[in-house]
């Protein structure tokens, strides 16, 4: 695991490579954290560096890093505290300034879980009406986003931190089936049948399989 | 492009961007555009490939691209208000310059391009 010293030097790079005054921006962050998969140490070698800032600033990101403000205020109200993020941050965040106090506060919301709920079914809607119509970059794409989504909301549920991406890749190749068993449990909108199948689809099968008249299905 | 405008629901960021996939699906398709596996073809990509990486509409898409996607999937109302205001400045400039130029808009030189 590398240490908050070393972050804050990658981070500095970062920002100053995006083109923006980094001492500048970072002093006016009062508490800085580092997450994702680079603060988790299962990166890819071209992950970009994600950083929760507290304070007022824009969000900035480039290819390498992805930097977010929340708001001071923001910092112990309910909404924060329960959302996918802070329970994400509170389990896999690395402190790069500040105490990160309101780390022993948060707890899991039942409005994330709504929310993430709300956003699959409404994939599950969109790409199985325009699934014909789709290139399959965008059919895989959506496949591997549809997965993802899901092994999220089974953590949201179980009251469980959610991963980092590469953790939900590997638990997919490790074990598919709690993924998929857990969408049989779930239930989506009645869009279940369609989930487990579009998830069960091959990268073959994808550029021609017709949802109405599925191929290669048991 | 005239439909951006007929599609746009602001509780339902997920079928906003769904229609635009379908765009640039039929738009590589009528172009027969091969795509790497790894580019991330979004509508930003696609104003790159048509008006170059350093164009303001290309910035302009990176920027509606960005606030349709949220942050863990969470868009915001105003996030969702100032993509749909991005998304109309778009619309703007490509039918502006298909009015100048009295043409589609062309393809760039792109070494994946199968035109």
């Amino acid at each position: 695991m590398k240490s908050a010293p070393h972050f804050l030097t990658d981070l500095t790079l970062r920002i100053e490579a995006a083109g923006q005054p980094a001492k500048a921006l970072l002093n006016s962050a009062s508490e800085i954290m580092v997450f994702g998969s680079r603060a988790a140490g299962v990166h890819a070698y071209d992950s970009d560096l994600d950083v929760l800032c507290f304070g007022r600033g824009g969000r900035l990101k480039t290819p390498a890093l992805d930097l977010l403000w929340v708001p001071e205020s923001a910092m112990c109200n309910e909404d924060w505290l329960g959302s996918e993020l802070a329970t994400h941050i509170a389990q896999y965040g690395i402190c790069l300034r500040g105490q990160a106090t309101w780390q022993s506060l948060v707890c899991f919301g039942a409005k994330a879980t709504k929310q993430k709920l709300r956003r699959i079914n409404a994939i599950l809607n969109a790409v199985s009406r325009g699934w014909s119509r789709l290139h399959p970059v965008f059919r895989r794409r959506y496949q591997t986003t549809i997965r993802r989504e899901i092994q999220r909301y089974g953590r949201l549920v179980e009251h469980v931190a959610v991963p980092p991406t590469p953790l939900l890749d590997r638990e997919w190749q490790v074990r598919p089936n709690g993924t998929l068993d857990f969408i049989e449990r779930v239930g989506f909108c009645g869009q279940s049948a369609f989930a487990i199948q579009l998830l069960k689809t091959t990268k073959q099968q994808i550029e021609t399989v017709n949802f109405n008249h599925p191929i290669g299905f048991d | 492009m005239g439909s951006a405008e007929d599609e746009w629901d602001d509780s339902d960021p997920e079928s906003v961007e769904e229609k635009i996939s379908e765009a640039i699906s039929s738009v590589l398709e009528d172009k027969s555009i091969k795509l790497e596996e790894e580019e991330r073809a979004g509508i930003s990509w696609l104003m790159g490939i048509l008006f170059g990486i350093d164009s303001d509409l290309r910035f302009e898409a990176e920027r509606f691209e960005d606030l349709i996607n949220g942050y863990f999937g969470e868009v915001e109302s105003d996030e969702m208000e100032e993509a749909r205001s991005v998304l109309d400045d778009i619309v703007s400039g490509l039918r502006e310059y298909i009015k100048e130029n009295e043409i589609r808009p062309p393809l760039f030189d792109r070494p994946n391009a199968q035109d």
